[in-house]
Parts: structure tokens; sequence; C-alpha cells
């Protein structure tokens, strides 16, 4: 079956978020990729990594662009359950009723992100417990929905108190955010940097609201009518030889992680699930330990299904493209060309020349005109 | 992961559209040319469309967004189609705006912070002490407290010297981003615990610390000198901290300090002898100097575009006046106050804004309060009237006169009234209904409130009570029984307690001949033994003295109409006249007394009062028994 068009066209607003926020973040895309994939089925994440990786910052623009109500605290371990649900409401207290007020705090929130989510409190984790998998919040002798669609915890590393396993259970995916690596650090920079300036100028940096809530909820809905039996197989062997091996691995996730499946399907506009919508059952693991094990026995079962067709790369065009913009900027920018300009943009014609030699051997076209904006830069040198 | 997705992208392009425009360019597949994509969802641009980024797919190209309602008039746009013609200038009209008043002709603020609200205010002030900082010279600067904070390092910096500031807390390790506090993990309680030593102790020992280690070109911030060195809330200071404080300062002479002081503080003159100037800031100067150097009237500055165009009408002068004495920090939370109060009403004026503030300013202070009586529940006294409303004309006419005349200014505004009279003849009443007529705020002090048994607090009151006044502005001070402390000046056989009222009443002085023109206030007096009075105080210039005497006929009609309409009893004008004719040498209190027993005797013991005649006896008993009264009281005073 075909998808609606409404269905397809949040697909593909998606996407573009996805694009947007890849632009905005060096090395972030498959936390990004996995951002988009939880609020599609709803489910939890747990974030693991070192201060200063961009998280809350990344939770941030989602959140806006998704036009969700995000609610974002850090727990320490005298965090009060009020600071995150509301505090109590005394005119009905007077009247003899228990009751919290829980405008704008965690219980009406659609993105929650807690930073050092495993230092709250008994109090604020059990609470949580019934939050996360019930969507259900008690208040007073109330049961009230949630509109929660994800909730993201950030922590610098797993618990291993093993009171806190039920509740960390409850991430069906984990994330490992490590510092940017050594080869994208000259894109941080660029990026971090164009960034910054649109901040002192004044100008936020927050993409527009391109999705609603009401849109993602719909999206889910439609996880119903992803076919799934053609993984079912592979899925099947994938958790009994992960359990074979030892790797700890509760019913709830195992079960869950269909769903992540699904949503991998259709973010992809497909409808009928194939091998390489087991993606993100790389970020299945319990144990950090486990991570390795688990990346490696996915990637062996995602092989490329020749019936699903492959991401298009950027073509020669867009990244000639690129280089031509690197070299306008230099001719007309607003700055003297400098001899560090010009070793910069030299630098950059040589990485998009790397990219297009790598991915297009036979684009000779391109590459002779990248050769020749080459040479024209390296003529500016006094 | 998507191998494809590797490099983030260089290309950027400033989209203009609304957000439906936004969300449609956001669903096409990203592999749709650039061109068509704009096209199809009508975006704008803000500069032409490279041909040779027309045809690249939509996701090679990183989208600036921005919203066209938000993009000033005027801004050329261009279609993003081949042909490159620029677009109709688009030029976003809000309805329901009348076009002159969205380009006002001064720009106002559309967002102002504290920060930068005292920066802009203080313009001068700032160029004044970083003048003095350049020459090297250390400075006291006397300001109230809440503006500190936004002045200290600010004004090193205008002085382009680095700033050196004391300050205890920031010594502690707080967490102040998410990130941060992640890092202390499991030792996240490390910073609760403080040094065992006071507040006071480390800036001490900091101060110590920079004092001597401070270099060429830097500029030692001392922003609570009076905290450090003196007493609090004008007690006299430990003497070792003084010493200590002194010795400190005095020990490196060529260290460069800027220090603040609070006006409510003392500080030992010793220490303020340390500075080469002192320089008092209260208040908010009339005009600020913007940054092209012109001066603009501090309405145009302080006040944001959202509040203008709530309240309508704001003219410089008036608001001015309203808000004189209030520092730029406090008119930020004064107009705030007003946006919140007036948040959804329709229309509100600048008169609304005046109201609202000077509902603010009495919620700031405690002693004053905003009169309810105003000239109109006065009956009688036309003369004394007139001449009260003809020097509060003169008042508010002066506002107007050009800035050359400034000391003439001065001596035309009138600075004090003192009423004087019968006791019961409403002197009182009459200074409420000055200040409302001021539409100001009002404090009544009696004589014993500002007296003390210390040497020297009495003065230190009387001045407390002129800043807050100041704050208040426009403002009246009322003294009530004014010759329990301004009695004739005595000499020779002087004890200590009347040195002490001397003093005040020199304090008084003082305080009155500096009323600044454009500050409302005034200083009334209300006593009935003139003959006891100071006759320093009566001098023209300081005090314009009103008799209030025993109400005539006249008088007496009027106050009777205004008092039988207060209780409820309708008389009518034969009774009225005849009741004048039988009050003759009555005050105003005792007339009132007598519809206040006629109240009492209609409502609380049901004597019939509703029939003319019965009316008339229940009044004509009254004003027997009230004259009998005075006449017993006459009579026995006479005994003696």
């Amino acid at each position: 079956m075909a998808w609606p068009a409404q269905t397809i066209a949040t697909i593909r607003r998606l996407d573009t978020i996805q694009r947007e926020l890849g632009d905005r973040y060096v090395d972030r895309e498959e936390a990004i990729r996995l951002l988009v994939l939880a609020a599609v089925c709803r489910e939890h994440v747990l974030l693991i990594g070192p201060p200063g990786t961009a998280k809350t910052g990344l939770m941030d623009h989602f959140s806006q662009a998704i036009s969700a109500r995000p609610f974002r605290y850090l727990l320490t371990r005298f965090t009060e359950p009020s600071e995150l649900f509301g505090p109590l409401d005394i005119e009905q207290f007077q009247a003899g009723n228990y009751r919290i007020k829980t405008e704008n705090m965690l219980p009406e929130a659609d993105i929650a992100f807690l930073d050092e989510v495993f230092q709250g409190s008994s109090a604020i984790l059990n609470t949580l417990l019934t939050l996360l998998n019930e969507r259900q919040f008690h208040n007073g002798a109330e049961i009230r929905q949630a509109p929660l669609i994800s909730f993201y915890g950030a922590t610098a590393a797993p618990p291993e108190d093993p009171a806190l396993l039920p509740f960390s259970d409850r991430f069906l995916l984990r994330l490992e955010i490590a510092r940017v690596g050594e080869d994208r650090l000259a894109d941080l920079l660029d990026t971090g940097w164009e960034q910054e300036r649109a901040v002192l100028a004044g100008r936020s940096p927050a993409p527009a609201p391109t999705v609603t809530p009401a849109q993602l909820r719909e999206l889910a809905a439609q996880l119903r009518h992803v076919e799934l039996k053609p993984v079912m197989p592979v899925y099947q062997q994938l958790v009994r030889e992960l359990r074979a091996q030892g790797v700890v691995l509760s019913d709830r996730r195992v079960v869950r992680g269909l769903k992540a499946v699904a949503a991998a399907c259709l973010l992809r506009e497909g409808d009928i699930a194939s091998s390489v919508d087991l993606w993100p059952l790389r970020h299945f693991w319990t144990e950090p330990e486990d991570a390795q094990l688990i990346q490696q026995a996915v990637a062996d079962r995602i092989a490329d299904d020749p019936s699903v067709p492959r991401r298009p790369g950027r073509t020669p065009a867009e990244i000639l493209a690129e280089a031509q913009f690197e070299t306008d900027q230099l001719n007309g920018g607003r700055f003297a060309t400098t001899e560090g300009l010009i070793t910069a943009t030299l630098q950059a014609l040589g990485r998009l020349r790397r990219e297009l030699y790598t991915s297009h051997p036979n684009a000779t076209g391109e590459l002779g005109d990248l050769d020749q904006l080459v040479e024209q830069v390296d003529a500016k040198y006094p | 992961m998507g191998a494809d997705e590797g490099m983030s992208k260089r290309i950027r392009l400033s989209v203009v559209g609304s957000a439906q425009e936004q969300q449609l360019l956001a669903s096409y597949p990203s592999d749709l040319p650039l061109h068509e994509a704009l096209t199809r969802s009508g975006c704008l641009l803000t500069a032409p469309l490279p041909s040779r980024l027309a045809d690249l797919p939509l996701r090679a190209i990183q989208q600036d967004w921005i919203d066209g309602a938000t993009l000033a008039p005027g801004t050329p746009v261009f279609l993003p189609d081949r042909s490159h013609q620029p677009g109709p200038p688009e030029a976003p009209v809000p309805s329901g705006v009348a076009p002159a008043e969205t380009a006002p002709d001064v720009s106002r603020p559309l967002d102002l912070s504290y920060e930068t609200a005292t920066r802009v205010a203080y313009t001068r002030q700032v160029e004044e002490v970083a003048a003095f900082l350049r020459a090297d010279l250390s400075v006291l600067v006397i300001c109230e407290k809440a503006v500190v904070r936004y002045l200290d390092e600010h004004m090193v910096l205008a002085a382009n010297r680095t700033p050196r500031v004391i300050q205890a807390s920031s010594t502690d390790s707080t967490a102040d981003t998410a990130d941060d506090a992640a890092q202390m993990g499991p030792d996240g309680a490390a910073g609760l615990f403080t040094p065992p030593s006071s507040l006071g102790q480390r800036e001490m020992s900091q101060l110590r610390d920079e004092i001597r280690a401070l270099k060429d070109g830097q500029v030692l911030v001392v922003p609570h000198l009076d905290l450090l060195a003196g007493g609090a809330d004008g007690f006299a200071p430990a003497a070792t901290d003084v010493r200590e404080m002194t010795e400190l300062l005095y020990g490196s002479p060529e260290a460069v300090i800027l220090a603040f002081a609070d006006p409510s503080l003392t500080i030992p003159e010793v220490l303020a002898a340390r500075f080469s100037r002192r320089l008092a800031i209260e208040g908010s100067d009339r005009s600020v100097i913007a940054s092209d150097g012109t001066a603009v009237p501090i309405e145009r500055a302080l006040i944001t575009e959202p509040e203008a165009a709530r309240f309508r009408g704001i003219d410089d002068t008036d608001f001015y006046k309203h808000v004189a004495g209030l520092n730029p920090v406090r008119i930020r939370q004064a107009m705030r106050y007003a946006m919140l109060v007036h948040e959804g009403k329709p229309e509100p004026t600048a008169h609304d804004l005046h109201d609202t503030i000077r509902t603010f300013k009495t919620h700031l202070a405690t002693g004053f309060q905003i009169p309810k009586v105003t000239f109109s529940k006065i009956g009688g006294y036309e003369n004394v009237k007139r001449e009260l409303l003809e020097a509060l004309r003169i008042m508010a006419e002066v506002q107007h006169l050009p800035d050359e005349d400034w000391e003439l200014k001065g001596s035309v505004v009138p600075r004090g009234f003192i009423f004087h009279g019968p006791p019961g003849t409403g002197k009182t009443l009459f200074a409420k209904a000055v200040a409302s007529e001021m539409r100001g705020t009002i404090q009544v002090v009696s004589g014993p409130e500002v007296t003390s048994k210390w040497v020297g607090e009495g003065e230190r009151k009387v001045r407390d009570l002129f800043a807050e006044a100041r704050r208040n502005a426009p403002s009246v001070i009322v003294f009530d029984e004014f010759d329990s402390i301004a009695a004739r000046r005595s000499s020779g056989m002087d004890d200590g307690g009347s040195r002490a009222a001397n003093a005040m009443v020199a304090q008084i002085l003082t305080e009155m001949d500096g009323f600044r023109p454009d500050v409302p206030m005034i200083v009334i007096g209300t006593t009935n033994r003139l003959d006891i009075i100071d006759p320093a105080l009566l001098r023209p210039s300081r005090f314009r003295s009103f008799h209030i005497d025993d109400p005539d006929l006249d008088a007496r009609r009027q106050i009777i109409r205004v008092h039988a309409n207060d209780h409820h009893i309708g008389i009518g004008d034969d009774l009225t006249e005849g009741i004048a004719r039988r009050t003759d040498g009555w005050n105003g209190d005792e007339i009132r007394s007598l519809f206040r027993d006629a109240y009492v005797a209609k409502w609380l013991r049901h004597v019939p009062a509703d029939d003319p005649m019965d009316l008339a006896t229940l009044l004509g008993t009254l004003v027997g028994d009230i004259s009998r009264a005075k006449q017993g009281q006459h009579a026995s005073r006479r005994g003696h």
C-alpha cells in the first residue's frame, strides 16, 4: 500500500528537520536520526555522554522544530518532586483536596529532557516510571493522561545501582554521545562560530516549527500499517543470538524494539520492512560493554537490500556548487584576502575534491572544473 | 548511518515566507530542484538566486528562515524564478494601525533590560566618573543599591580601565548550566559548604589582597563600601572595621578606587575623604544622552515601543514629573507593573499610567499614601482655595519654562506652606487636597515621629523622609503640629533637647533649599500656635503662610452641605440657613460632630427624622447640646 499524502508530507518535513539540525550540529547525525525516530515511535531515549556535547541545545532545537511544549531540568539528589511536577495547589488543599498545579510542568510537556536523570530521588523516579510507561500522571486521586511524546534522559554514565534498573529499562534506546571526532573538528569550529555569530547578531538560530505534535501523533498511528513479517525471522534470530551471548535484553524491550523497526521503515517512506530498517537496534544495548557486540551483530544483518532504493549521495554538481561558493566567498567577501583565508579556502576545496573523487570517480568534467578553482585560489597567494 | 550525510553544508540562503509556506517547503522531497521548490511553495529570497544554485537539489542548501511578517517595510525581496526580477517590495502594514504611528520621529527601544535602562539613563554620570578614573582619581558614588550592579564595572570599562571587583559571592562555585553541574557528579553538594568566615570578613580579606596586587590601569571596584565600613541603618560602625578600612585605603594612596554607597547609610567621613570626588546619583535626569550625542527625553529612552503603544499621549514633561525621583530600575519596574495592571484594558491613557505609577510608588514606600480628599470636598474658604490653586498652577506651569531659566525656576516655585488657625478648621484636610491636586502622594508626620532621644537621630530621620519623598514625587510632606519641632529657636539658657530640635529645623530648611524645580515637592506645616514658630521659617521664600480661620457664615453653609450629604441627612435650604446662623464661632470639626450625632440618632437610636419638622427638632436639640458644651468649656477655662 502507499501512504496517504498527509503522511508523506509529515515524513518529509521530519526529514527536513533532520537535515536542518544536521547542518547545525556537527557529527550528531546519528543522534538526530534517533531523536526523530523516538518521537515517531513515542519511545524514550537515554543519552550517555560527557558535558558540553550539545545534548541540551539539540533537544531545544528539536522541540522547537516539532513545536512541542518542552520541559527541561537538571536533577540533583536534592531536587524536590514539586520542581518537576508542579507545586501543591494551596487553595484546593485548604478545601480538602490534594492537587498539584501541573501547568507548564513535566506532566504537561510534549518533550521532556532531564539531565543527570539517575540523580533523582526515589520519589521522583517512581512518578517518572508511571509517566514513562503508561503516560499517566496521578494527580491526587485523579489519573490524568500525559501528552508526553518522548522522554530524553541524559547521564554521564549508565547507573550501576540495581535499584535503578527498572527505571533505566524504560528507555528503549540508548545513545552514546562522544565529543566531535578529530576529522570533523574543522566543521565543528565552522558551524559553531556561525551559530555564535547568529546569536551575537541577535538572530535566533532556532529552526522554524515545521511539524506539530498532532501530526506526529497521526504518523505514530500509521505505524500499525507497516508490514513487519519480512524482518520477523531476522529479528528473532538476532534476539536469540544476542541472548545466547549473555546480552541483557528484557522482554519489554525486545517487544518494543519492533516499534522502532516499524518507525525506521516508515521514515524512509516504505511500508514493508526490510533488513535495512533494523538500524535502530544498534542502540538497543543495556550494558555499555555489550554495545560493540550488538552493533556488530546488527551491522552483519543490515545487508543492502536491493529492493530498497538507496538514498542518493551528493551529486557532482552539488559538490562543485559548494566549491564555487567557497571561491566566491574569497573573491567577493567582505574581508581583505589574507593568506590565512586563502589557506582555509584551499583546505575546503581539498576536502570537496576528496569527496568528489571518492564518491564519483567517473565525474572527470567536474573534477577538472574543481582543479581549475584550486588553481584560481592558489594564484592569489601574494 | 547514512554515509551520504557527511559534511555540513556551507551554502546558505535567506528564505522569506510565512509559516505555512515554510511547512510546504519542508514537505517536498529533498532532491527537488531548488528553484522549483521555492516557486511551488511561494517563498521569496532576500537576494537574487544565482543561476548555478537554481538546479541544485533542495537538500544542498541550508535555509535561514525569515518570517515575512517580521521583515522591515521596504526590504527588497526577490522571486526565485530564473528571470531574477526583483519582486514587489513587501510592506506588511499591521492592520488597524495607521502608518503614521508605526514610524515615530524618535525611535524607542523594543525591549529594555534593567541593565540597559540604567546605563542609558546614567550616560552623563558614567562619563563624568569615567573622566575622573581616567585621570587616576578615586571616586565615591552615592546611589541606590539597585543600580550599583549595573554601573560598577561599566563605569570602569567606560574609562578604558580593567575593573577588579570585590565580590565575596564570586568565590563560590555555582553551577549555572546543566552541563557544568553534570560534571560535579556525585560531589554535586560540594558548593553547599561555605567557609566559616562571614561574608564581610571574606570581602575584607579580598579587598586586602586586591588592593596590594592592583596594577597600573586597573581600578578597584568596591560595590558596597557602606556595608564594609559603614554602620547599618545609621548606627555607628564597629570601630575596628573603620580602622582597618582606613589603614587599607590610605595605605595604598596610588590605588584608583571606585566605591559605591547607599544614600541611606552613612560612611565615616575619614573614609569618604579618601576619594577625590564624591558624586551623588539620585532619581533620573529629565533627558539622557543618546549614542549619537543628542539629548533625548527620558520618556523616549526608557519607555519601550509596546508600552508607548498601549498608553496613548505620553508627554515627556508630564511623565518626568511622575518618575523624577525614581531610579531607572524603578522606572522600568513601574512600567512593567503598569503594563501588567492595564493588560487587556481598553485604551488606557497617559493619565491612567501616571495613576498606576503613583500606586506603584506607594507600594514601595511605607509612609506615603495616595490622598483621597479633593478641594471639592472642602466647603467654603474660597479665598484660601483660590490662592492655593494659583500656587499649584504656577508649579505646574514652571515645568514648561525654558531650561536656561533653571535658577529662576527654582526661585519661582513654592516650596512650603504653613497653614495656621484655630484647631479643628481642616488644616490637614487642606494639605491632603493639595496633594491630590498635584496628583501626588502624601505623608503626614507628627512631631514626635521624627524626634528621638538620640542627638542626631532626628536629622537622619528628616533626611530619610525627604529622600523617600523625592522618590515618591510629586509628593507632599505634612508636619502636623509643626510648632512641636519648629518652635522659635531658643538662645541663651538652652538645654540639649532644644538644640536637637534646632538641628532638625536646620535640616528641614537645608532639604527645602535643595528642592529641584522639576521634581514637584511641597512641605506643609500645620499649627495653631503661629506665635511660637521660628520666624526664620516664615520668610516668604521658604514657607508661605495661609490663615485658616473659623468658617464664616458662607463657609459654614458649604460645610453643612458637605457633611449633610456625607452623612445622608437630607436637609433643605431653610434648615441649612438656620443651622449656619446658629453656629457662629463653630469650627468645621464641630459642625461635623453635629451631623455625626444626627446620624447616630437617626440610624442607631432610631429617633424619627424623616419628616422635615422632626429633623429640624433633632438638629435643633443637637445644636443646643453642643453649644452648651462649648459654653461649659469656656466657663471652666475662665474659672482658672
